[in-house]
């Protein structure tokens, strides 16, 4: 992991004084409402609905087992004993009084953590794969190219005041755990005949126009990182919209000014910086390779390890047995090192607002980490957090360990293991809320093996139109609207963008829902999955099979009989 | 274009209750009132559209000539860069704080050699110095209300950068 050095600690330092200025300044009314709200929202700070928000940067997902304990020990002191991980791998505190804010800041600042950049228009803190360095499709460690990507664009004089936020996510594997496509930039790292460099992605988003990226460049040199950033974030707050904010993200000008011309205009600029503009020298990438070597493992007897988990999950299974296997299969993964798995904690037990987790519970990970999986762990998108190194043999004491404090849901990657927004009882932004939905959800679905037979099944929930869990790149997306002031719900299907090659836009299909409705509507979709499937299909693949239709029909019966008599079908799909 | 300017008024009275702050010192701006009771000024400032107009006159009378651009202009559309050596004082001025065109349009004149005076105006707040600072502006038009210790504090306020800045 990623160590401050001096130079990192003493800008902390100083952004904490300025901000402890900032605060006294505006709370003595030198500072005016409107020059402190951008100042604010690049520290992180937002005004909710009920108190102050606090977003800390989590750099692509990594944590200490130290940092967990700073962030226990600050959500006692500072919050109500807990805190929330968002979809954007990020911590946020939804209680903080704002006087006691520059002090939270200097004790996050001893543990290097810190609230830069986490919101406001500027560029915010760059995403991940959360099995960056252990996944076992890995090509490249994504890692050290997002930590440079953190500091080049870490109080970026030029960019701090954009059209609207702006978002970076790099993988480095075949399969994409980051969403590269639905970032302002996405960046797949390869390697080819002439080096390493990138596949740079650009204008993806999502939000209320959720727009795929378009491909930008083929190959970029890894030396050219920063000046080709450069130049796309310069032409992007010159040319970018600024008089209607629902139109100034860079999906809007790319869409606007179309790829071929977008990527001439990049490459026109980029000619004339790229010049003036210092290299990413070998040594700088080497150095920074350095932080993230891969840990000591321990050479394991893998036959011996998976003969004895073998016996354990084989034959005359107790129920605690059958609990340990269903957790096997679904919370843990594929290492790149024989003998080790990736061990994702689950956030997500019925009743419990998705990601949220208590000051003992952050203690608890840290000493999880520190015993099994050399003191880090990631936060992902899905906001659970992943311990990346677990020796296999260690896999039944962990799972012991982790019960006690709710971590084994074995519901990772299925249709209960549902990402969620804060909606409308936190977030100021929303339409509905999300929280009370999802958890109708999953206690609508507690028959663990029929969520089982479902298998592979994303399902997240926004409560608007801002798609802070990422409903419209989900399977089954939920998205709350404001019908004449009373809460609905409208469901997209069929988004996914785990593949790189073909990440899809979920389409809506149809009315919208009331809260109540929503558990039934969805079990109405299975029930249609379950019966067209043929042998082993999953959701996405019946849902690019058959389209929407079979969905539709069972969804809104009275409307297909109708439809198919006077044959409209084309005014389906859209929101009423 | 500022509220400011929008009043009309061409002479620029708001500026008395300005002050400017150049390479970190407290200065006259020489540019003010210098055209008071003179036809040949030492010091001449202009807005754009005289500069597009009038640009051949302007290069050769011998005063240290200023023009104003606003903060959203595209340099490639101005017709800037080839004299960029004979003009001593660029003025960009923000309409509102909030624009960051004007940090970029600041970083490529710098990019392009030009060495003059780069001067912040309209808009800012001390909150933004710094960045300004390392986006290339040596000079920055603040109201006089302001206490000048710290402003001077404000232009310090980072002791480095992670990016290349002048
Ligand atoms: S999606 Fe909307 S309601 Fe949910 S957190 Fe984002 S802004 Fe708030």
């Amino acid at each position: 992991m990623y160590v401050y050095n001096d130079i990192d600690k003493q800008l902390l330092r100083e952004r904490v004084t300025q901000f402890r200025d900032q605060t006294q300044r505006f709370l003595k009314g030198n500072l005016s409402d409107d020059a402190f709200l951008p100042l604010r929202l690049q520290n992180g700070l937002y005004i909710q609905r009920l108190a102050p928000m606090l977003r800390v940067a989590v750099p692509y997902g990594m944590l200490s087992s130290t940092q967990l304990r700073k962030l226990a020990s600050i959500s006692r002191d500072y919050d109500k004993g807990y805190c929330h991980i968002t979809t954007r791998q990020n911590i946020q505190f939804n209680w903080p009084k704002l006087e006691t804010i520059p002090e939270l800041l200097k004790e996050l600042s001893e543990v290097e953590m810190h609230t830069i950049q986490t919101s406001g228009n500027c560029i915010r803190n760059v995403t991940s794969d959360p099995l960056a360095g252990v996944a076992a499709d890995e090509i490249i460690d994504p890692r050290p190219y997002c930590e440079l990507v953190r500091q080049w664009s870490t109080l970026h004089p030029e960019f701090a005041f954009l059209p609207r936020k702006f978002k970076i996510a790099i993988s480095g594997a075949t399969q994409d755990r980051a969403s590269i496509q639905f970032h302002d930039i996405g960046l797949q790292i390869l390697e080819n005949e002439h080096g390493r460099g990138f596949r740079v992605f650009v204008g993806g988003g999502l939000g209320r126009t959720p727009i795929k990226a378009s491909l930008l460049r083929d190959f970029l040199p890894e030396r050219d990182l920063l000046s080709y950033l450069c130049a796309i974030l310069r032409i992007y707050n010159q040319q970018g919209r600024r008089d209607n904010k629902y139109k100034a993200r860079l999906k809007i000008l790319v869409r606007a000014t179309g790829i071929e011309s977008f990527a001439e205009k990049i490459e026109i600029e980029w000619l004339r910086i790229r010049d003036h503009y210092p290299e990413l020298q070998e040594e700088a990438i080497n150095n920074m390779q350095n932080y993230f070597s891969s840990p000591n493992y321990q050479t394991l007897d893998v036959k011996t390890v998976e003969g004895e988990l073998n016996r354990l999950t084989t034959d005359l299974l107790e129920p605690s047995q059958r609990a340990f296997k269903r957790w096997l299969t679904r919370n843990t993964g594929e290492h790149k090192i024989p003998g080790y798995r990736t061990v994702t904690l689950s956030l997500k037990p019925t009743g419990i607002p998705a990601g949220d987790i208590t000051d003992r519970q952050l203690q608890a990970v840290a000493d999880l980490a520190d015993r099994y999986s050399f003191g880090e762990v990631r936060t992902t998108q899905q906001q659970n957090i992943v311990l990346a190194d677990v020796a296999s043999s260690d896999l039944l004491e962990l799972w012991l360990a982790a019960k006690q404090y709710g971590f084994t849901s074995a519901n990772i990657g299925t249709m209960t293991d549902i990402t969620c927004c804060p909606g409308g009882d936190f977030c100021a932004l929303a339409n509905a809320k999300s929280i009370p939905v999802a958890e109708a959800i999953q206690r609508r679905f507690d028959d663990m093996d029929y969520v089982y037979d479902l298998g592979e099944l994303s399902l997240k929930i926004s409560g608007c139109m801002n798609a802070c869990a990422h409903h419209s790149i989900s399977h089954i997306g939920i998205l709350g609207v404001d019908k004449k002031g009373a809460e609905f719900y409208q469901i997209m299907l069929g988004g996914s963008a785990g593949d790189i090659a073909k990440p899809t836009v979920g389409k809506v299909i149809g009315p919208s829902f009331s809260a109540a409705d929503i558990p039934e509507a969805i079990a109405i979709i299975l029930d249609v999955y379950v019966d067209k499937r043929i042998e082993g299909e999953s959701f996405i693949e019946v849902i690019s099979r058959l389209g929407l239709r079979p969905f539709k029909d069972a969804l809104y019966p009275a409307r297909a009989v109708t439809l198919k008599s006077n044959s409209t079908e084309k005014t389906l799909g859209v929101n009423i | 274009m500022s509220n400011i300017n929008k009043v009309g008024s061409p002479e620029r009275v708001y500026k008395t209750d300005k002050i400017l702050i150049k390479n970190t010192d407290l200065c006259n701006d020489p540019w003010r009132d210098s055209e008071k009771n003179t036809e040949k000024p030492i010091y001449k400032s202009v807005s754009l559209c005289q500069w597009r107009q009038e640009r051949g006159e302007l290069l050769t009378e011998e005063w240290a000539l200023g023009i104003t651009l606003p903060a959203d202009s595209d340099l490639y559309e101005i017709d800037l860069l080839d004299d960029l050596d004979k003009i001593d004082l660029i003025s960009i001025e923000f309409s509102t704080f909030t624009d960051g065109r004007g940090f970029s349009l600041a970083a490529q004149l710098r990019q392009y050699g030009f060495t003059g005076e780069l001067r912040a105006t309209g808009a800012i707040i001390l909150d933004q110095l710094y960045y300004l600072y390392r986006c290339g502006f040596n000079a920055f038009e603040l109201s006089a209300n302001e206490d000048v210790d710290i402003i001077l504090n404000a232009l310090k306020a980072f002791s480095k950068g992670y990016q290349p800045g002048w």
